[in-house]
């Protein structure tokens, strides 16, 4: 059975709040599993260095909060695991090996990853052989820290090398790294047609990771209620499987920025109740 | 008479090329018949970080050759990590040094100013003491573009953006407290919009000191393609000759609708404008 403490909150729609207040806010709604997202204003991870990562622990562990998973913002084309550009590949591959440095000083072992930027008037040969040799390279670096990457799937309109389940495998079977494994991401997986028993079955518990959240028939990432998934459904789905990771709360949609305490209050009422407490 | 405008005020972007090389956006520029490009100096296209950028000579040399000409350049700061107005002393100095450096790499392309905005701070913190953060930040960054020979152009921006500079008198106050000559103003169309106002007040209160706009269609939300929206078009052209305008007309085209065919999106948004050209 899927507990409370599996669901991990995340700091991305406090884009316009400090992360001491989200960290408050987390304790309040009894939400002790916290997936770290490590983007500006909250965390300062580049290609040449990162913030003091006892510091940002201590601040979560001061609240009796856990850090469960490190995820790097990989959505803004700062960094892209498959730069066409020599130079900003080179930069992007130091960002996401400093990221893994990251992800293993603050304790953790899931650094979730995806593929997003491909520029569509390139081949998708060309950028399928950098993806694989760049997360080659990273599975390299993972393995040294003791960390495991966590590849997430796309949305339509997200543009990239792995976006969808067919390509994760192949992924899979050319990387063949043990520190390599699968996020499942829902708004990803339903947008493709898929379905968690369908992941299910091809990947099993190389599944190591959720980013488990409402969507709708585009990329909005909301908070459950918002959508029109059915909750309950998935829920029993994960359970028949015998997940026992993290559902991280990847909330992305602007209009949770306005107020997103009120957005996760709402969100966690949802969630309580397929939950065993 | 008709409003008019000159082909080369009219200044292409590339934000919505996001999803191609910036060879494509060239091209495409090129193809369509701009003269003029504002370059959004964002991830995929450009690099800008607190140490360093882009060659830019290589840049401008290859953008000139197609026959464009740089009239303006964005130091990407709305995806996360800088901003003018960070609370944290550490990120507000890298975020000064990225300025910086974007100065630098907009004078060297070529450009006459660099498009910034107010930044914002916390929904929790006083806004006056984010409004006193924002203001040393862009007096700092007014004396950096004074010694590059360029200037500032601060745009408003959409109340979910920020508590700051969201409205015309925002922008007044802003820009008599920093009173630097290296400061000026850069319309945006859709802010404007969204605080139900007209490009005649803004022109009326700040004349002269308006040495871009960000012009585009809006509903008035969206950075829409001309015809996309409902601002009045004829309406705003004879605003701009109304005052001599002589800046530059930069299509900051945002809306993900036209990521996956910008140059369908170009060409329509062209077509539309040519409609005024001299």
């Amino acid at each position: 059975m899927i507990i409370e403490k599996q669901i991990a909150a995340m700091n991305i729609h406090y884009y316009y709040y400090s992360f001491e207040y989200f960290l408050d806010v987390q304790r309040k709604l009894g939400c002790s599993s916290i997936e770290l997202w490590g983007g500006s204003p909250h965390f300062w991870v580049d290609h040449l260095s990162y913030n003091d990562c006892k510091i940002i622990k201590k601040q979560i562990e001061h609240r009796n909060l856990d850090i469960v998973a490190f995820t790097p913002e990989c959505t803004s084309y700062r960094y892209m695991l498959c730069a066409t550009d020599p130079d900003r590949h080179r930069k992007s591959i130091e960002y996401f090996k400093k990221c893994i440095k990251v992800t293993a000083e603050l304790g953790v072992s899931v650094m979730p990853i995806n593929t997003m930027g491909k520029y569509q008037d390139e081949g998708y040969d060309t950028a399928w052989e950098r993806c694989v040799e760049s997360v080659s390279i990273l599975c390299e670096e993972a393995k040294r820290n003791n960390v495991t990457l966590a590849m997430e799937t796309l949305c339509p309109d997200q543009i990239g090398v792995i976006r969808n389940l067919n390509e994760l495998t192949k992924l899979f079977a050319e990387v063949n790294n043990d520190n390599l494994k699968a996020l499942l991401d829902l708004v990803s997986v339903e947008s493709a047609g898929e379905s968690i028993d369908q992941w299910f079955a091809t990947l099993g518990e190389k599944i190591v990771h959720t980013h488990f959240v409402d969507g709708r028939n585009t990329s909005d990432h909301l908070v459950w209620g918002d959508g029109c998934y059915p909750l309950g459904r998935f829920i029993t789905k994960l359970n028949n499987h015998g997940y026992k990771g993290y559902l991280g709360q990847e909330i992305t949609s602007r209009s949770y920025y306005k107020d997103p305490a009120f957005a996760d209050m709402k969100n966690m009422k949802a969630l309580r109740k397929y939950l065993k407490c | 008479m008709k409003p008019s405008i000159r082909r080369d005020q009219v200044a292409g972007m590339n934000i919505h090329y996001k999803n191609y090389s910036l060879d494509y956006f060239l091209n495409a520029q090129q193809s369509i018949g701009f003269t003029s490009i504002a370059l959004w100096g964002g991830p995929p296209h450009f690099w800008l970080d607190y140490v360093t950028y882009s060659d830019c000579k290589m840049l401008r040399n290859k953008i000139q050759s197609m026959g464009l000409n740089v009239v303006g350049f964005v130091a990407a700061s709305v995806l996360y990590r800088y901003q003018y107005c960070l609370f944290e002393p550490e990120y507000r100095e890298r975020s000064f040094h990225y300025f910086s450096n974007g100065i630098k790499a907009a004078a060297e392309l070529g450009s006459k100013s660099l498009h910034i905005n107010s930044g914002w701070g916390y929904k929790t913190e006083n806004r006056e003491e984010a409004w006193k953060r924002s203001r040393d930040m862009l007096f700092r960054l007014a004396n950096v573009a004074q010694q590059e020979g360029i200037v500032l152009s601060m745009e408003s921006l959409r109340p979910d953006e920020t508590g700051l500079v969201t409205t015309l008198q925002d922008a007044k106050r802003m820009f008599d407290e920093i009173n630097h000559s290296s400061f000026k103003i850069m319309l945006d169309t859709n802010p404007m919009g969204v605080a139900n106002e007209t490009i005649w007040q803004w022109f009326e209160t700040f004349d002269q000191d308006i040495v871009n706009i960000h012009f585009v269609d809006g509903t008035p939300f969206g950075h829409l393609i001309w015809g996309d929206g409902t601002f009045p078009l004829e309406d705003m052209v004879t605003c701009l000759n109304t005052y001599n305008f002589e800046g530059y007309l930069c299509q900051e085209i945002t809306d993900a609708g036209y990521f996956n065919d910008p140059v369908a999106a170009d060409g329509q948004n062209m077509k539309t404008l040519s409609r005024y050209f001299i």
